[in-house]
C-alpha cells in the first residue's frame, strides 16, 4: 500500500518552533504530537492516535512485543554482535502507577515513530511504501530521537521501567543504523547518543570523532560537533588529547570561530587543574 | 502527492542567520556548564545545537 506523506506550512513551522525553543518535557510531547498530526495527514490515517484507538491502552506494551518486527530486531542485533546492546525484553509489565502509565505509553509512541512504518496498521494493510516528503518524517524522527533521550530516558530509569528503557535504546540503534545510513556525520551522532545511554563512553568519544572528522568546516554543525567530542574527552579525563584537539582546531578553523575556540583552549587548561 | 518527491527542498530548515544565532547561543551556554556538575543539561544544549545546526535531509528516501 502506497503511502503519500504531505507537509503542510503549518507543520513546518511547528518543526521549526519546536527545534528553536527551549527544550524540555513538554517539547518532546509537542515533537511527538507533531509527528502524529502528519501521519494522520495521509490519505489513509497513521498516527500513533490511530492506533491506540484499535487497542486499550492495557494491550498496547503486547501489541508492540509480539510483533515480527521483534524477530526482525533480534536478527539484526545478533548480526553485530555487540554484547552491549540491550536484549528485547520478552514482555513489558502492566504498569500500576498514573505516572509510570504515562511514560510507558510514551516510549511506545516514540518507538511506533521512531519504527513508522513498522507498527503501523490500517484496515489489515501491512506493507506501507512511503512516498512524498519522507525527508520531512526523518527529520522529526530525528528531533522524537534526541528529545526521547534527553526526557523520556532518565524518567525510565530513574522510576526503573528497564523493560521499556531497553527497547527504546534499542530502537533507538536499529533506527539510527537504518534510516541514517546516507548521512554517516548524523548516523554516527545518534550512535554517540545510544552508547551514553548505554553506559559505552568509549564508543561515545569514536562515534563524536567520527561525526566530526566527516563533516566538512564551512558546514554549520562543524563547530558544534567539534565542540561534543572535545567535551567527551574532558569527561573522560583526557585532558592532553582535549588540549591537542582544540589547538589543532584552532590552526584549522575560519576567523569567524576563533572566539569560540580560544575559549575551549583556556577552559581545557582551566578544567584540568580544577 | 506531494510535488517534491525526489526535489531538493528544505523548506522545512531553519534560515541560515537563525541557525547561526542560536548556534551560537547554546554552544556558548554548554560551555559555560564546563565548570559546573550539569553535565545532562550542557549534552542536551550539545544536541540541539547539533539539531538546528545540520543540514536538514534531502533525499526522498523509501524506506
Amino acid at each position: 500500500m502506497k503511502i503519500y506523506l504531505n507537509k503542510s506550512s503549518l507543520l513546518t513551522d511547528r518543526y521549526q518552533q519546536i527545534l528553536a525553543s527551549e527544550w524540555t518535557f513538554e517539547t518532546m510531547k509537542k515533537s511527538l504530537e507533531l509527528a502524529d498530526s502528519f501521519l494522520n495527514t495521509c490519505q489513509s490515517p497513521l498516527g500513533f492516535s490511530e492506533l491506540i484507538q484499535s487497542y486499550e491502552n492495557s494491550e498496547l506494551p503486547d501489541f508492540f512485543i509480539y510483533s515480527d518486527f521483534t524477530n526482525y530486531l533480534k536478527d539484526q542485533t545478533m548480526l553485530l554482535g555487540s554484547k552491549n546492546l540491550p536484549n528485547i525484553p520478552e514482555k513489558i509489565p502492566k504498569r500500576r502507577s498514573p505516572s509510570k502509565i504515562e511514560y510507558s505509553r510514551l516510549t511506545l509512541e516514540a518507538i511506533y515513530n521512531l519504527a513508522f512504518p513498522v507498527f503501523a496498521t490500517y484496515k489489515n494493510e501491512k506493507d506501507f511504501i512511503l512516498e512524498g516528503d519522507i525527508r520531512f518524517l526523518r527529520d522529526i524522527q530525528s528531533l522524537i530521537f534526541i528529545l526521547t533521550s534527553d526526557f523520556i530516558l532518565p524518567l525510565l530509569r530513574e522510576n526503573r521501567l528497564k523493560e521499556e528503557s531497553d527497547y527504546l535504546n534499542l530502537i533507538m540503534f536499529t533506527h539510527s543504523l537504518m534510516a541514517w545510513h546516507d548521512n554517516p556525520a548524523h548516523q554516527n551522532q545518534l550512535f554517540s547518543i545510544v552508547f551514553d545511554n548505554i553506559g559505552c563512553h568509549e564508543a561515545v568519544i569514536e562515534c563524536q570523532y567520527i561525526a566530526f572528522r566527516l563533516t566538512a568546516p564551512e558546514e554549520h554543525d562543524y563547530l558544534t560537533k567539534a565542540q561534543a567530542y572535545w567535551a567527551a574527552l574532558i569527561d573522560a579525563e583526557m585532558f592532553d588529547k582535549a588540549k591537542e584537539f582544540a589547538l589543532r582546531l584552532l590552526r584549522n578553523s575560519s576567523e569567524n570561530h576563533f572566539d569560540e575556540i580560544k575559549e575551549i583552549i583556556e577552559l581545557s587548561f582551566q578544567l584540568e587543574h580544577s | 502527492m506531494s510535488s517534491t518527491i525526489g526535489g531538493e527542498d528544505i523548506n522545512h530548515d531553519l534560515s541560515t542567520d537563525e541557525k547561526e544565532r542560536l548556534e551560537k547561543e547554546l554552544r556558548a551556554k554548554a560551555r559555560k556548564l564546563m565548570l559546573t556538575e550539569k553535565k545532562k543539561k550542557r549534552k542536551s544544549l550539545l544536541n540541539q545545537a547539533n539539531e538546528i545546526s545540520r543540514r536538514k535531509s534531502k533525499r526522498a528516501d523509501h524506506h
